[in-house]
């Protein structure tokens, strides 16, 4: 079963990258083609492999904040106004992030990936914690973080995938990379915004002043 | 949200860990004894990185992977059994190729390595070993295969999953624990940004239970452990450093849920694979390359070997002081000989009859076997 949910997890990877390839928003009435083409690429043979294989060979299974803000693009593909992450949702991915990477990649004694594991002594506080911000962000309205906390939490509960530890259900670097893009963007066009203003503003004041 | 939790919350949960020593084998022969022999057959042209498991019968299965070269995508994992009657190696066959892995995974395999090998109290085999689907052996993945009939036939590969980096950076070369309750120990070690050892602790269908970690930072890998009684071990690692390079020493008291600060030993080690064993009179051994310099490759030395050497060290108080004891093989100089020798990647497994049986790859061509009992050992302390 979960070598099922994981390539239809990777066939959403393939299926974005395609679309995001051919442009297929420019496509007008021709857009279904545009998914089709997407949809042969993920189970094109290559070698002894389909294309999606080689997919999940790579990345391996997908968080679901990844496979959520993929489904996002794909749905939202076609809409003039697309739908990004919401900044709390980059937030808090960043965040995670921030707290798991670095004991994982080996600085200091405790893993905290080690805590994502059932047996571990922390395992009930993690989970009570998740479950905690996710109950509070459908409270406030963040409902992008809401719903990918608790698809996590499920799906974790449900074994869906390989991993027994929660934490690869609720992040990966690709999900990371791709929030930290999202806030790059989103300063950057701030930035953008606010020199434009001020630039505006001191030309208007010129004019008023001559 | 509160039925996710509830169901994870109800995952099966394990006890903290405690080793299963196992009986002691018995001793048979007490007149020193040592031979040496080919375990491979020239099947391929590269072997490297052995392991091996006595069996019920007393014959003993060895595996390793051979090739082209290491991480060509020819490398094919290669077993063969030795006749304790006939006192020969039967020719050896590949077992698992990248295509077969692939297959049970459903996903792409790049390359396979480092096979390790026990045997478990219940009786099944149990193999742990290395795939690669992305870059090089940093990016390596650990899977498992269990075998009910002493390794004729194997089990699908499970996939552990061990890393929050999509999966990759966890490696294994040696001997895995066992613990009471049945579940596995895989001594284990991570190659991406630091570098340092832990032990994935799994049961027996391949699920994690746990990861412990034993070392921190970037200078310490391939842990080798000595388990001493149910909570006590000592773990030996390579060192990876380019200062220090002696081999690192952490020692647990809890069954290896924590572990001490690394120290280092007084033993050189010039970044290569190290393996510990207890002896039937509770001293540490060790098998090492006993040189100092860090160089791969001898030339870029001086013709100083950095692998030109195996050696046998003895420790009477685990593993604090030591005493180079033996030679296994000593090379020329490279100055003197014009070649560059290599003997690395030691294992040992003892066999039904009380006898130690030493495997390292010799010069990448050959996995080499040799077997000592007690009383030699007894000889060399």
């Amino acid at each position: 079963m979960s070598v099922l949910f994981s390539l239809m997890a990777h066939s959403l990877v393939i299926m974005c990258l395609c679309l995001l390839l051919l442009q297929v928003k420019r496509w007008g009435k021709y857009w279904p083609i545009g998914y089709a083409i997407a949809a042969i690429v993920m189970v094109l043979p290559v070698s002894h492999w389909l294309v999606i294989e080689f997919s999940r060979g790579l990345l391996g299974d997908l968080s679901f904040a990844c496979i959520l803000m993929l489904a996002t693009y794909l749905l939202t593909i076609m809409k003039t106004d697309r739908t990004s992450n919401a900044s709390s949702f980059n937030g808090l991915v960043i965040l995670m992030a921030v707290v798991l990477y670095p004991t994982s990649l080996g600085f200091g004694q405790f893993d905290m990936y080690s805590i994502g594991f059932a047996s571990s002594g922390y395992y009930n506080y993690l989970v009570t914690a998740i479950a905690g911000i996710g109950i509070i962000a459908w409270y406030l309205g963040y409902a992008q973080i809401a719903i990918w906390l608790t698809l996590s939490v499920l799906a974790h509960g449900l074994n869906l995938f390989e991993s027994n530890n929660l934490w690869n259900y609720l992040l990966d670097p690709l999900v990371v990379i791709a929030c930290l893009v999202s806030v790059i963007i989103k300063a950057s066009k701030l930035v953008l915004k606010k020199s434009k203003s001020r630039a505006h503003n001191g030309g208007s004041n010129v004019q008023s002043n001559a | 949200m509160i039925v996710g939790a509830v169901l994870s919350l109800n995952h099966e949960r394990f006890t903290d860990p405690v080793f299963y020593m196992g009986a002691d084998e018995l001793i048979e022969s007490q007149a020193p004894f040592y031979v040496q022999e080919d375990a491979s057959d020239g099947m391929t042209k590269s072997v490297h990185s052995s392991t091996a498991v006595s069996l019920p019968n007393g014959n003993l299965l060895a595996m390793w992977y051979g090739g082209t070269r290491e991480g060509h995508t020819d490398v094919n994992i290669y077993a063969s059994v030795f006749d304790r009657k006939t006192q020969q190696w039967q020719k050896s066959k590949p077992i698992l190729d990248r295509y077969q892995v692939a297959d049970d995974l459903d996903r792409y395999i790049k390359k396979v390595g480092n096979p390790t090998l026990i045997r478990h109290p219940a009786g099944p085999l149990v193999l742990a070993y290395v795939t690669v689907s992305m870059a090089g052996w940093a990016s390596s993945q650990v899977n498992m295969m269990v075998s009910y009939d002493d390794g004729q036939s194997w089990h699908a590969s499970k996939h552990l999953v061990t890393s929050p980096f999509l999966n990759i950076s966890t490696l294994v070369k040696n001997d895995m624990v066992i613990y009471q309750d049945g579940t596995i120990g895989i001594t284990a070690y991570h190659e991406l940004i630091g570098q340092f050892s832990e032990i994935i602790r799994v049961d027996l269908n391949g699920q994690v239970i746990n990861k412990y970690r034993i070392s921190s930072g970037a200078e310490t890998i391939q842990p080798s452990i000595a388990v001493l009684d149910n909570k006590n071990a000592v773990a030996y690692m390579r060192d990876t450093s380019k200062d220090v390079q002696k081999v690192r020493r952490s020692v647990t008291s809890d069954g290896g849920l924590t572990w001490s600060p690394y120290e280092s030993t007084m033993l050189d080690n010039p970044n290569s694979s190290v393996f510990a064993f207890i002896d039937s009179k509770d001293r540490s051994w060790l098998i090492l390359n006993n040189a100092k310099k860090h160089v791969e490759h001898a030339l870029d030395n001086g013709g100083h070997q950095s692998r030109g050497n195996l050696a046998l060290a003895v420790s009477m108080d685990q593993g604090v002081n030591w005493k180079i004891v033996h030679y296994f093989e000593k090379a020329q100089e490279i100055k003197e000989t014009g070649k560059e020798s290599k003997f690395s990647y030691p294992w040992v497994t003892v066999g039904e009859n009380g006898e130690f049986n030493l495997f390292y790859t010799w010069n990448r061509k050959v996995i080499k076997h040799i077997r000592f009992n007690q009383a030699w050992l007894e000889e060399k302390a």
